[in-house]
């Protein structure tokens, strides 16, 4: 977790080299969910898995970790680097295609596509993020958006995905109970990885280099940090854990079509996780996914979608308006004494910079 | 050559509509620095006003315009107020987090109010047509088109006419600056919402006429009022002209060439590489800070 020397970006407004050092370091450290909690509701959640007989109820949290796993994996760019990404739909389609068109034409089970399905999404996910990632906060949010609905439709008239009529991949070869613990584990294990992966992603190199990035780009470029490679590969790795995802889901649905598959509103439940739980630390998006995803399934499960899009559209209002940080940076300002930057939101105001916050970083320093 | 006038005339009419949608989305965001994600389920939500105000009480879409453009103007005014400027003093990216969830709350209550079934807004002039010279012109495209030239003229005559104009650009340009010389500038975004709102309501009256709408389609016209914002850039009525006349005349083209399935595609493959191509150009928006 090394930075380069605050000196050197205090040439032009001191302190804010320290800043980014402090942010740093604050980050991956003192979670306001312990480690015992964790362990204990991965233990909790594994031991209701092996001995549940209500296989309606595993369903629900085989969603709601797929959820964490999708939200955990877009934090790395979204949360930490400051860029909104609207793609994961995009990426975990092109994986769930992936596997029906390799599991079909190599005759494996889709399961064992994984690998390949995760390398087609990040190959797919650099070829993207390459150009489009030279584009700015908005810009960059809306050519995700784009190119779902383009890729979408190119799905629908393609011969290889057999268009809008989809695609049928092998049934999994166990009891209809089996086979919903195999993925309720699949997506156990995969969201406790993707947790802890992003956490220590958090507290590396490159984890630094991403909140740089997101404090201010043109600062972390000329402090040396590559800033097209940093967006990139973050980029990439989400695309890479939304490919793999969709490939697993695929195995489970075992029938794929381009709506369903492409659906946007799996970008936007990811979005509105991050929002809610806050995205700037790995707990963010772990409790954002539990809370949306447990509300919109446990409680909305039996109305159309409708009312679900209204309640999440409603909860990305509400968060993003008043609660700056989300659960966590909430939390955060409630447990901190007043008037600590890094509590709350860790956005720099546009146009406050300098002066008073120089002020603050020297008292705090002093 | 008649097919080929025909091309061209359907697509300068449609371009002169499309360029309405764009419009509401260039002004927001050449003065607020916004991208208003909002922008296509406002234009659906003004088709079906205007069609709820047809089918109820027989009120023409023409007219219709002229109840949608205060109802809109005050509503967007309003989101603004309450929800918009305090997100977006922290960052535009913030604020457009706040217009995403608007989008999906507005799409959720319109499919609600009015469900996702197809309407179209069956006008008495929809099936007739005017023939000069061999070109069939359809009335609905005619008369909508000039609704468009007028309200383009009046937002183009209202930013570069009046004093209000001057302060609003003047907000676009440098806000710390115009708020230095005694520009509101805090009414000025209440006031640039309200347009924006507006146009995009009024806008969705005349597409509504045109085109079968869903509740659903609001992406499209997103992505639509993109193109003719990345096309024609940010200077304002004119240059939305440039990008609403290239995205009309281009879709009436790849309708006659290509086959109809593949049209999307292209449009949304050509939105992301204008978007690659253009973006830094757009990104002057945001001033490098070092």
């Amino acid at each position: 977790m090394r930075m380069p020397a605050p000196g050197i970006a205090g040439i032009g407004r001191a302190g804010e080299g320290m800043r980014l050092l402090r942010l740093a370091r604050e980050r991956g450290a003192r979670p306001p969910v312990g480690w015992g909690a964790f362990a204990a509701g991965v233990v909790a959640l594994g031991l209701f898995g092996a001995t549940t007989t209500q296989l309606g109820t595993l369903r629900i949290w085989t969603i709601v970790l797929m959820y964490v796993v999708l939200t955990e994996a877009w934090t790395v760019l979204g949360g930490y680097g400051g860029y909104l990404n609207f793609g994961m739909a995009m990426f975990f389609g092109i994986g769930a295609y992936t596997t029906a068109i390799v599991s079909g034409h190599a005759g494996i089970p889709p399961l064992a596509a994984l690998p390949a399905a995760g390398a087609v999404a990040a190959i797919l996910g650099v070829g993207i993020g390459i150009p489009s990632l030279r584009l700015r906060g908005a810009y960059f949010a809306i050519v995700t958006f784009v190119l779902t609905l383009a890729i979408e439709q190119l799905v629908s008239v393609l011969g290889v995905t057999n268009g809008a009529l989809g695609l049928y991949l092998k049934p999994p070869a166990l009891g209809l109970r089996a086979g919903d613990q195999l993925f309720f584990f699949i997506f156990l294990g995969g969201a406790v990885a993707v947790t802890l992966g992003v956490r220590q992603i958090g507290r590396s190199r490159f984890g630094s280099s991403l909140v740089a990035i997101r404090e201010d780009e043109d600062a972390a470029e000329i402090l040396g940090v590559p800033t097209t490679r940093v967006k990139t590969a973050a980029f990439a790795f989400a695309a890479c854990v939304a490919g793999m995802t969709g490939c697993v889901y695929a195995a489970q649905l075992y029938y794929i079509e381009p709506v369903s598959t492409f659906d946007f509103s799996l970008s936007l439940n990811v979005v509105v996780a991050a929002i809610v739980g806050g995205s700037q630390i790995w707990v963010g998006p772990l409790l954002g996914a539990l809370v949306t995803q447990l509300l919109s399934q446990e409680f909305l499960s039996s109305t159309h979608g409708v009312e679900g899009n209204l309640m999440l559209g409603a909860l990305l209002v509400i968060f993003a308006r008043f609660v700056p940080g989300g659960i966590v940076g909430f939390a955060r300002r409630r447990r901190r004494t007043p008037g600590d930057e890094t509590a709350g939101t860790a956005v720099v105001p546009d146009r406050v910079e300098g002066v008073g916050e120089d002020a603050a970083s020297s008292a705090k320093a002093g | 050559m008649t097919v080929t006038l025909q091309v061209v005339v359907t697509g300068i009419l449609l371009g002169l509509i499309y360029t309405l949608i764009g419009a509401g989305l260039t002004i927001v965001l050449g003065v607020l620095r916004i991208v208003n994600l909002a922008q296509g389920i406002l234009v659906i939500i003004g088709s079906f006003v205007a069609f709820d105000l047809f089918t109820q009480w027989g009120i023409d879409p023409v007219l219709a315009v002229l109840i949608i453009i205060p109802v809109f103007f005050a509503a967007g005014a309003l989101a603004e107020r309450v929800l918009i400027r305090v997100p977006a003093r922290e960052s535009p990216d913030r604020a457009m987090l706040v217009l995403f969830g608007l989008l999906i709350v507005a799409e959720a209550a319109a499919t609600l109010a009015w469900t996702s079934d197809s309407r179209s807004i069956a006008v008495g002039y929809a099936n007739q047509s005017l023939t000069v010279g061999g070109v069939v012109i359809p009335t609905d495209y005619l008369v909508m088109a000039g609704v468009a030239v007028v309200l383009l003229g009046l937002t183009e005559f209202l930013l570069y006419r009046t004093l209000l104009g001057k302060a609003l650009r003047a907000v676009g340009q440098d806000r710390q600056s115009a708020e230095i010389l005694g520009i509101d500038s805090a009414a000025m975004a209440t006031l640039v919402f309200g347009l924006g709102t507006a146009l995009a309501g009024a806008a969705g009256a005349a597409l509504g006429v045109l085109f079968p709408f869903s509740t659903q389609l609001d992406t499209q016209w997103l992505a639509y009022s993109f193109i003719v914002v990345l096309i024609g850039g940010l200077g304002g009525i004119r240059s939305s002209l440039v990008g609403g006349l290239a995205l009309g005349l281009g879709q009436s083209v790849f309708s006659q060439l290509l086959p109809l399935d593949i049209v999307p595609v292209v449009v949304y493959g050509m939105l992301a590489a204008a978007l690659v191509i253009r973006g830094g150009g757009l990104g002057q928006a945001r001033m490098r800070r070092i």
